[in-house]
């Protein structure tokens, strides 16, 4: 009962995080800014996500999978934001 | 059906309207991938999850990156920078709303025998030898649709091929994108190994495998990782090999087991996953055919 109510709090707060992160795409200004909104609101929102799925996890290994699946996520989702954000800045950065 | 299934099902018209009738032919392929990534969950609450994964895979990651490098390469083209206005959304949208009218039409008409077609399949499951039933009914009792759709698939991939591929610069070097592909690519090939196992006994299989493998490919040719190991894959005997392992299977059952696409007793576990580890690869190669690379 206890951790039914926990998981409905995470999944409240991932929603929020998830709502931040597409208001913020259609909201702010620039591609860059953009980035910056879906790349840390969603996978915040994705970590709440998860962490609402663990509790309900049935064994070490279903949430052991959870967590790797929130892994491989953020390093993808960092990545392709590493590779929109380079096709928008013009020039090479200066070592 | 509730509230939510309602729900995707609105949000699913809203997007198939939105996708035909975009502006740019990237927006209407983004809205496309959007539209394949709800169509899996809607497939997944009819609690059909072969047919999500496959949807998911091929409908929205394959035929995304498809449409979206073809978008790409039309923008870049003279007709496509000549061409100020984008053509009317009309004509393809009333050609779907015929192609509905005929779909609901015939759902209309079918008798419902899904309930008896489920019996059978699990009656006959034990003499099958597979314990899923979806692998058993596309690999056993069905094998002939199986191997002529995978004929036909390879006939697609030869008529795609008939049109000139693209010459594309090769691709910029990036170390970033190099590190995490170098073990993202693995991961992937893992993933596909797995779900070609999987199929034997829960969901899974040799098609959902072969997207993941094509896609983990593509990850590698766009980040100019293991080149020569990308120029293998390209070679035609690759995209043949199911197939002729799948006829070369099925013909000798006639002498084995008594019948064409049959399998000896005690042996069909094996040969069964003999014939989709040939597919995925097949599958996979031909997948990445359609994206017609060619290096400056």
């Amino acid at each position: 009962m206890f951790l039914d109510a926990l998981s409905t709090l995470l999944f409240v707060l991932a929603t929020v995080f998830f709502c931040a992160g597409t208001i913020g795409l259609l909201r702010l200004p620039d591609t860059l800014c953009r980035i910056h909104a879906l790349t840390k609101a969603d996978n915040l929102g994705l970590g709440f996500a998860a962490l609402a799925l663990i509790i309900q996890a049935e064994s070490l290994a279903a949430a052991g999978q959870i967590i790797l699946i929130w892994l491989l996520a953020l390093v993808a989702s960092a990545t392709a934001g590493y590779r929109v954000a380079r096709r928008c800045v013009p020039v090479d950065p200066p070592p | 059906m509730n509230a939510v299934d309602a729900l995707l099902a609105l949000v699913l018209l809203a997007l198939a309207v939105a996708c035909l009738w975009a502006k740019t032919a990237r927006t209407g392929s983004l809205l496309f991938i959007t539209f394949g990534l709800l169509l899996a969950l809607a497939w997944v609450r009819l609690g059909a999850i072969d047919v999500a994964l496959a949807e998911a895979a091929i409908g929205a990651g394959i035929a995304g990156a498809l449409l979206l490098d073809a978008a790409r390469q039309f923008e870049h083209s003279p007709a496509g920078q000549n061409s100020a206005r984008a053509p009317s959304p009309w004509p393809p949208s009333l050609l779907m709303l015929f192609l509905a009218a005929v779909l609901l039409y015939a759902l209309s008409t079918i008798q419902p025998l899904a309930g008896d077609a489920t019996l059978a399949v699990s009656a006959a499951l034990e003499s099958s030898e597979i314990a899923h039933p979806v692998t058993a009914v596309l690999l056993v009792f069905r094998a002939y649709d199986t191997l002529l759709e995978i004929a036909v698939l390879l006939v697609a991939v030869l008529a795609a091929q008939a049109a000139p591929s693209a010459i594309r610069a090769s691709p910029k070097y990036d170390p970033a994108l190099a590190a995490v592909v170098g073990w993202m690519v693995p991961i992937a090939v893992l993933v596909a190994v797995y779900l070609l196992w999987a199929g034997s006994s829960r969901t899974g299989g040799a098609f959902q495998a072969a997207a993941v493998l094509a896609g983990a490919i593509l990850l590698a040719r766009f980040s100019g990782q293991w080149p020569d190991a990308d120029r293998l894959w390209q070679h035609a005997g690759v995209r043949v090999f199911g197939l002729v392992t799948f006829i070369v299977v099925g013909l000798s059952g006639a002498f084995t087991a008594g019948a064409v696409l049959g399998y000896p007793a005690g042996w069909t576990g094996g040969l069964v996953l003999g014939i989709e580890a040939a597919l995925m690869l097949s599958i996979a190669a031909s997948l990445l055919a359609l994206f017609g690379w060619k290096e400056r």
